[in-house]
């Protein structure tokens, strides 16, 4: 049951926003979401959810796919639209239905938060959906870099989070596995209440913590062996160049901050 | 005589323990590895052969005597990454041993930390991984991999970092029959055409019987140093330490016992096959 659980949601592709420089992604990302949230003017929602869908396109990235991205947050989006629609009192009052009473300004506030966290969530979406993980942390080690400065610790976080995709579905096995013997010695995790579910999952993660603390331990030694000493003097083998794609991407981007700045 | 790459002088090594006094791992351990030799170590658990492997490429350092991997001392802290590119060390888990979510990466990993320029990583990680056949796996992640693909790939990262001795530590342990023939036949041609070094530390006597050479590990103390043939001609002797001895000499031993005597100790089936042959 444990074993479908993917890191992630990466699509392999070579598509020409596969092949963005991860590092120019994550940028343009960080941009798309200051962008939606600094406009007011409603068809500029529009041009940028015409931009996603655009890259989602060439990306050949399912709709279906980029839609179901929206489902985790789906109760956030409901709740702040409802929220939005009764509790602002500005505008012309459209409709009072006993103590509820909607105003036109309820309404614009409502849907303009509901689309910039619809777009956000596309966005965010777009770049997990074509970056794989490695990539990612990647990028982000190389961009928090300068930050080292201030004794930001850019590698360690990204060295955390990469041993962190490594071991996840190691471990997931290893639940599987050690839920698998104890349920053949009558363990139940399925009925009762979810009190009794939780006390259930204990005799589960005591050895898998256990296995895990002994597992880091080896690793570590494993790394100390074959010569980790942090970040200081360390190269990558990947080395990650800029090309015409990322020039491209920028462009698009460069077009979206000129209609921003000329129409808010 | 050919070079000495490793020499154990003289070794003894403890782990604190809480309430009573330090546990002796090893005591007063001493012996030379020659350039080019397959090297097999052998003991029950508890005889100290994973605590000396942890002590010959610095991991641990002796309590007492010295250890000196190419006549560098493992105490000297300058010389610690040199002593560790050198001396690769191989664990008996192979998924504790993968640091990243690539099989590439991975390789390259012992490089990036020693500060390889990245066009030379990519040619020695392409090398390592072809050295172990495993280059249709670059791109995998090391989870989708079975156990003995795992343990090449983590020997395809110590190879990278183009050492002169190699070090298993019960490498073969955790996996299936299969799997352990493709580590050590992937190893045993490495150290023939590559001139390496090989310490083969298992509790497998199939496999210590394919060394050019074993030790025999008793209570932190070395108790035999032998050739394969004359170490596995006092089996009675290694009974008592709780060892067995391969298969083809237990055949042997047997046959003896039954009124036919073997010209020699048979090491290996092929072997065991050419004695009987030679029988009246």
């Amino acid at each position: 049951m444990l074993n479908d659980i993917t890191v992630g949601q990466y699509l392999p592709g070579k598509s020409a926003v596969h092949r963005i420089d991860p590092r120019v992604k994550i940028l343009l990302v960080v941009f798309y979401i200051v962008a939606i949230f600094v406009t007011d003017v409603f068809w500029m929602y529009g041009v940028f959810a015409a931009y996603v869908l655009g890259a989602a396109l060439i990306a050949k990235v399912p709709l279906r796919v980029l839609l179901r991205s929206i489902k985790p947050l789906l109760f956030i989006v409901v709740f702040t639209f409802i929220m939005n629609l009764l509790l602002v009192r500005e505008g012309e009052l459209l409709l009072q239905v006993w103590k509820i009473r909607i105003y036109s300004d309820g309404i614009i506030y409502a849907v303009r938060l509901a689309l910039r966290l619809i777009l956000l969530v596309f966005g965010t979406s777009m770049l997990t959906l074509t970056t794989s993980p490695l990539s990612l942390t990647d990028a982000l080690e190389r961009l928090l870099k300068p930050l080292s400065i201030i004794r930001f610790p850019a590698h360690e976080l990204a060295m955390m989070m990469t041993i962190a995709l490594r071991f996840i579905p190691t471990l997931l096995e290893e639940a599987d596995k050690i839920m698998k013997a104890q349920k053949a010695r009558g363990a139940d995790f399925e009925t009762g209440n979810i009190f009794q579910k939780a006390k259930a999952l204990v005799p589960l993660l005591v050895p898998l913590f256990v296995n895990a603390f002994r597992r880091a331990d080896e690793l570590a030694m494993a790394m100390e062996s074959r010569c980790y000493h942090g970040g200081k003097g360390r190269t990558r083998m990947r080395i990650l160049t800029l090309s015409w794609v990322d020039a491209a991407a920028v462009a698009v981007n460069l077009g979206l901050l000129a209609l921003l700045i000329i129409f808010g | 005589m050919a070079e000495i790459v490793l020499s154990v002088e003289d070794v003894s090594y403890s782990y604190a323990s809480m309430d009573e006094e330090d546990v002796k791992a090893l005591k007063n351990v001493s012996f030379d590895v020659e350039r080019g030799s397959f090297v097999a170590i052998i003991g029950h658990n508890g005889s100290g052969k994973s605590t000396l492997a942890k002590l010959l490429n610095g991991l641990f350092l002796p309590k007492e005597g010295r250890v000196l991997v190419l006549g560098m001392d493992t105490q000297d802290e300058d010389l610690t990454w040199q002593i560790r590119q050198n001396a690769g060390l191989v664990f008996q888990n192979p998924d504790n041993q993968l640091v990243t979510t690539i099989v590439e990466e991975d390789v390259a990993f012992g490089l990036e930390n020693l500060g390889i320029l990245p066009a030379d990583i990519r040619v020695r990680v392409d090398e390592a991984l072809e050295a172990v056949g495993m280059e249709a796996f670059a791109m995998a992640a090391p989870h989708m991999l079975s156990g003995g693909q795992k343990q090449r790939i983590a020997i395809a990262g110590i190879l990278a970092m183009q050492p002169q001795i190699l070090i298993f530590d019960e490498s073969t342990a955790m996996l299936d029959p299969m799997g352990r023939r493709e580590v050590l036949s992937a190893v045993r041609k490495l150290q023939q055409t590559k001139d390496l070094t090989v310490l083969w530390i298992t509790h497998f006597m199939d496999e210590a019987a394919q060394a050019d050479r074993v030790i025999v590990m008793d209570g932190g103390r070395i108790v035999m140093d032998d050739t394969p043939q004359q170490i596995f001609r006092r089996a009675d002797e290694l009974e008592q330490i709780a060892l067995d001895v391969p298969m083809s000499v237990k055949i042997a031993r047997e046959m003896q016992k039954n009124g036919v005597e073997l010209d020699c100790v048979p090491i290996g089936m092929q072997a065991l096959a050419e004695a009987v042959c030679r029988l009246k």
